[in-house]
């Protein structure tokens, strides 16, 4: 094995994981290489220094975690609520609009009969198929 | 945690009180895995926040049969692990070498306080594997699975540490030969004059 190829695997190595021929041939080398097992020590002793650090939550990490789930739980409870009323602001805007249509309908409709009564001397020719002259001729007798 | 279950189970009913317990239980254990692996107080209070809304947010997909700790861990990890593959690594092994060398100096550090230091600077996911197989005893398997990356990954990953430990060690070594070594340049006596 090259030292290159040692190096490589040094922490694998101090993390027990390495066995069979790979785990041979690095040992091996290591009985010939100096600097190779140098190395391997210095990291060995660093993994052993290396400290767990005992940290407690500071108080107002509590608080600003307590905050965001709060506001997690008012978006959630707004979310469920609009998406019940779906369903019926969807209803109440169909009636609406058909109400609406059918007030809209009834003036159209108000209006044309207005038209008509005002206008019946012109149209009720035309509905009987009477023609403009026969009409003149009617009108000036 | 006693009575474990039924917590978990009046949380997902929508109990806060249960959702108390299970953070009061937890809190600083997430907390100092998060802080262990990123070295830093406010990215660990990012984090931090970050794990305990995703289980308020996702308490439908907890197992109320299962222990509730790696379940959590999980979820601690892979928010960690995304937040430091956020994070660009910006600086050289060179200049971290020398900035824990100029505090060497100043701060006079023993070897344990060394080795945290350098730990700290230590790009954030070589720092992560390390932490997790000293603190957690992971396997490189286990860390495959945790974090979702190929075992060859994370084998890679831990042979870029050892090589920058190794190589941080080299340039404090270099910086303190030359040290040794420096002689400041006698001042001829014609010069004075």
């Amino acid at each position: 094995m090259k030292c290159s190829e040692a190096k490589e695997l040094f922490l694998i190595y101090i993390s027990e994981e390495m066995e069979g021929n790979l785990k041979r041939e690095f040992e091996e080398h290591l009985k010939e290489c100096a600097s190779c097992k140098k190395e391997l020590e210095l990291l060995s002793s660093f993994v052993n220094n290396i400290e767990e650090k005992e940290v407690k939550v500071p108080p107002e990490l509590d608080f600003k975690t307590m905050e965001i789930i709060e506001k997690q739980e008012r978006d959630s409870l707004f979310h469920q609520i609009t998406k019940l009323l779906y369903p019926v602001v969807f209803a109440l805007g169909l009636i609406i609009g058909v109400l609406l249509g059918m007030g809209l309908n009834k003036k159209q409709e108000d209006k044309i009969l207005s038209l008509i009564k005002e206008n019946t001397f012109y149209i009720e020719p035309y509905i009987q198929n009477i023609s403009p002259e026969e009409v003149l001729n009617e009108r000036t007798k | 945690m006693e009575n474990e279950r039924e917590i978990l189970i009046a949380f997902q009913r929508g109990e806060k009180s249960a959702f108390y317990k299970i953070y009061g239980e937890y809190k600083n254990r997430v907390y100092s895995l998060i802080y262990n692996i990123v070295r830093n107080r406010e990215k660990a209070e990012d984090i931090f926040q970050e794990v305990f809304f995703n289980v308020f947010k996702n308490k439908k997909k907890i197992d109320p049969s299962r222990p509730f700790w790696p379940y959590l861990r999980r979820i601690c990890l892979n928010a960690t692990f995304s937040f430091l593959r956020r994070e660009k690594a910006s600086v050289s092994i060179e200049k971290i070498a020398e900035l824990v060398y100029e505090d060497l100096i100043l701060k006079k550090l023993s070897d344990k306080e060394l080795v945290n230091l350098i730990l700290k600077e230590l790009p954030p996911s070589q720092r992560m594997v390390l932490i997790l197989q000293k603190f957690e005893g992971y396997s490189l398997k286990d860390i495959s699975s945790e974090l979702g990356i190929s075992v060859k990954a994370v084998e890679s990953l831990l042979s870029r540490a050892g090589k920058n430990i190794i190589k941080i060690y080299k340039i404090i070594e270099e910086r303190n030969d030359q040290k040794r070594n420096y002689k400041p340049k006698e001042v001829e006596k014609n010069e004075v004059l």
